[in-house]
């Protein structure tokens, strides 16, 4: 595809300058981005199999409509390789669906970030992180596929601190959230093949979140002690979320494969152990029997996932932003040119 | 600031209210709707925590705005 193809305005600048150019305009996240030139966006459209008009979501809500070429100059901005694409143009087409709610999830207090996890053999063939490290720095894909969607949020859609977007802290996951599932070490099914795809299949799925609360259990040898261990790192996030995640670590899921737990049974595990709400607070202080609500509404809405080092008896859980209600995860098949 | 120019675009009178701290979002929202311009009530912030009297309160300063901003053509 011709560079003459896009839409987008020019700014003649020399390289050396581009770099501040891109700041004066407002075009980043804090951070340096790649200055997005003609052939670059070209190659990364080429690359995806995109003409510069494809649309690839609406966002109703902000009267804004994300092309790829939009998105492409935002990857090339972020840092991303060109064979990243048909991920990010997952994330969007996931992002832009009603059941996700880019604008509320985006705009509110509660301060959201996308996790988004990837799946398949895209994830093996782009080198997305499942290991040590996990939401830390270190890896290209994991650090510039969220921020590309992040540059893409600010840059297309007017997500800009203070206007619309509004978290009243954010964390460090609003710059890049992005893992893969440690597919080796999970005695389970992988995220997208428990939602109905085929293992074959790449596919991402995209989590509201709040940021993630690592906890510590280094005793347990069961997967009961280690359910009781997730349960009370969920518990101050509140009740009745309707969805919820839980990354085991490799040294915790291993429990789980020797007493021969279905990843089912485990999600109905934790269902059942993790309650306890603000009811139950007023209930203690006005003296009441105490009335036990679970923090998940149901075991569906138990999202497990194997990841991170393989030394530590840690793990995570990851509140949903707006309970879960308010945003639903959505699980989407990357398309890739053929 | 959404909601209240739906209503509008809809030939329904709307007064639009929102607390301090959000006024640029209200700005940047009017404007990505296309009517950079439109008029609102402010409130102090924040809301959620006042007593009914204190509610009560917020709401009689701000009726004469609210329907200043609805009888408006």
């Amino acid at each position: 595809m011709a560079a003459d193809a896009l839409t987008s305005e020019r700014v003649d600048v020399d390289l050396h300058d581009a770099i501040e150019a891109c700041y004066e305009r407002g075009w980043t996240d804090g951070l340096p981005v790649v200055p997005p030139t003609e052939d670059r966006v070209a190659a990364f459209l080429e690359t995806a199999g995109n003409q510069p008009t494809d649309v690839l979501g609406v966002v109703e809500t902000r009267g804004r409509v994300i092309t790829a070429e939009k998105a492409a100059i935002n990857a090339v901005m972020a840092g991303c390789l060109p064979e990243y694409m048909p991920v990010i143009n997952a994330v969007i087409r996931a992002m832009t669906t009603p059941e996700f709610n880019w604008h509320g999830s985006i705009a509110s207090t509660g301060g959201s970030a996308q996790l988004i996890v990837v799946g398949g053999p895209i994830a093996k063939e782009l080198g997305v992180n499942h290991g040590v490290n996990l939401f830390g720095p270190g890896f290209r894909p994991n650090a510039t596929i969220g921020r590309a969607v992040r540059l893409i949020i600010m840059n297309v859609t007017g997500g800009t601190p203070g206007l619309l977007d509004r978290s009243t802290f954010g964390f460090g996951g609003k710059y890049s959230f992005v893992i893969a599932e440690d597919e080796e070490a999970s005695p389970w099914e992988p995220l997208h093949v428990q939602r109905g795809l085929d293992p074959g299949q790449s596919a991402i799925t995209v989590y509201a979140a709040h940021s993630p609360t690592q906890f510590i259990d280094h005793s347990s040898n069961t997967p009961e002690g280690l359910i009781a261990s997730a349960a009370d790192a969920m518990r101050p996030t509140g009740a009745n979320h309707n969805e919820f995640v839980v990354v085991w670590s490799p040294e915790h899921i291993l429990r789980f494969r020797q007493a021969g737990w279905t990843k089912r049974q485990a999600m109905e595990a934790l269902f059942h152990e993790a309650r306890g709400s603000v009811k139950e607070l007023k209930a203690r202080a006005r003296g009441e029997d105490v009335d036990l609500r679970p923090i998940v509404s149901s075991p569906d809405g138990v999202i497990m996932l194997v990841g991170g080092g393989n030394a530590g008896g840690f793990s995570i859980v990851v509140s949903p932003w707006g309970a879960g209600y308010m945003s639903q995860s959505v699980t989407q098949a990357v398309e890739r040119p053929s | 600031m959404h909601d209240g120019l739906t209503l509008e675009r809809r030939s329904i009178p709307t007064a639009v209210v929102c607390t301090e701290p959000f006024i640029p979002t209200a700005k940047a929202m009017a404007r990505v709707q296309g009517v950079p311009d439109y008029p609102f009530i402010t409130l102090p912030h924040p809301l959620g925590s006042l007593t009914r009297d204190e509610v009560r309160e917020r709401a009689e300063a701000a009726l004469p705005g609210i329907i200043e901003l609805l009888l408006a053509k």
